[in-house]
């Protein structure tokens, strides 16, 4: 076990995946903490948040032959986690979850990614931490994503599986959202 | 703060590895799903070929795409006589194909846009190619044969529907003063008139046994024509046409 805890995702999965199973728990101990953060925030008001989360390594396991090891494990973890999230608030029906969005059907050239100030960046999550509930579910998943969970563009296209300059569409829509939502507090 | 982990929940999840009550699928299930959804593309892909060639072929067959060329007229004659129920069902095997091809990186990393215009682009210009060749001629040749062609071979009746409105197809018989005297797929005789306004290309001398297409009214046996162009190469000639040789000189 503590071979596991110095090996990389990759080559723990590699483990699980020739049969030591028991490796697989310390997948669970890594990403926990992670899978339940981004639950919370993505998931406002889920009392069964962490059941969900729960779901979501159960489905990692049960998948564990598709993952390719060459590829990025928590990607791959982020986007079951994606899809199971999707599934609850669809399963609640308490907000929409459109099947197309025009915002991938065109190219964005203005979409790059942003290298944010630190101050520029805490004042972002301050002010998301005030009222991410309020946005769309679309713009709040890549906010989450971008500013919680520290992803780049790149894994963020990956895991939600849409082009990254929809990835910069969203976040910036998602913040003039943030913004408006603030001044009408103010 | 962030941390509230319990060590309940990885040993909940290995107590039910242990139990058996959770279970790994085995690759071969990824294997065979991968494969399955390889095939459905491969599936769609040739059925998507086969529409668009066929499509592709009915046009060139009925001669409707040199249509435009008249004018606005030639474009509605055009468009209202399009296949449109096959074209909806071209649009609704881009769509499965999209569905399919999204599964793949190379697709939903870029907009949605490339990935059905480099469906239609490369489906269109594969239906173009197989449209040149002799294939939906030997189908349509074997639809029309006493053992008939299975599944398909109602598609190939449309290839032997009447024409639209205004457009006329036809062997040339000989000429007249007016214009020229034309046999058309019900074996009937027509007088065809051209007069200024007719548009024509500049170099266009026919020749009996030339297939010729003709827009314009008919009245009885009269057709007063707004355009007339010749099948360059005819892909089709019914078989009471076949009597005559193409290309035999008119004397004018």
């Amino acid at each position: 076990m503590m071979e596991s805890i110095a090996s990389s995702d990759e080559d723990i999965v590699r483990e699980v995946q020739t049969g030591a199973t028991e490796a697989f728990g310390v997948l669970v101990e890594r990403y926990e903490d992670k899978m339940k953060r981004y639950a919370r925030r993505f998931l406002f008001g889920y009392e069964e948040a962490e059941d969900i989360v729960q779901e979501v390594f159960i489905k990692a396991y049960i998948n564990i032959h598709s993952f390719d090891a060459r590829r990025k494990f928590s990607s791959w973890l982020y986007r079951i986690a994606h899809n199971e999230f999707i599934n609850a608030i669809k399963k609640k029906g308490k907000e929409p979850v459109p099947f197309f969005d025009p915002d991938s059907l065109f190219p964005h050239p203005i979409a790059k990614e942003e290298t944010d100030s630190e101050i520029n960046r805490q004042e972002v999550v301050k002010q998301l931490e005030q009222c991410l509930d309020k946005v769309d579910a679309k713009y709040r998943e890549v906010m989450v994503l971008y500013y919680f969970e520290d992803l780049d563009y790149q894994q963020i296209a990956d895991i939600l599986q849409i082009p990254i300059a929809t990835v910069g569409v969203r976040l910036k829509r998602g913040r003039e959202k943030i913004k408006k939502l603030l001044d009408q507090k103010i | 703060m962030e941390s509230e982990k319990t060590p309940k929940l990885k040993e909940q999840i290995l107590s039910k590895i242990k139990s058996g009550s959770i279970k790994a699928k085995p690759k071969f299930h990824f294997v065979l799903r991968t494969l399955l959804l390889i095939s459905g593309l491969v599936a769609a892909g040739l059925l998507l070929l086969y529409l668009i060639s066929f499509v592709i072929f009915l046009l060139r067959v009925n001669g409707l795409w040199q249509a435009p060329t008249f004018g606005f007229r030639g474009w509605g004659m055009l468009f209202t006589s399009l296949p449109w129920m096959l074209l909806i069902l071209i649009g609704f095997f881009v769509l499965v194909m999209e569905i399919l091809v999204k599964h793949f990186s190379f697709a939903y990393r870029r907009p949605l846009l490339y990935s059905v215009l480099g469906i239609l682009v490369f489906l269109g210009v594969s239906g173009f190619v197989v449209a040149q060749t002799p294939f939906h001629q030997n189908l349509w040749d074997l639809s029309e044969t006493d053992s008939g062609l299975p599944v398909a071979g109602s598609l190939y009746s449309f290839l032997r529907k009447g024409d639209p409105d205004d457009w006329h197809r036809g062997m040339v018989i000989s000429t007249t003063e007016e214009g020229f005297l034309m046999e058309n797929l019900a074996a009937e005789i027509l007088s065809v008139k051209i007069d200024e306004q007719t548009k024509i290309p500049f170099a266009l001398d026919l020749l009996p046994g030339d297939m010729v297409m003709v827009a314009g009214e008919r009245i009885g046996d009269e057709i007063k024509a707004f355009g007339i162009r010749e099948f360059s190469k005819p892909v089709f000639r019914p078989r009471h046409m076949k009597k005559m040789p193409p290309g035999k000189s008119l004397n004018r």
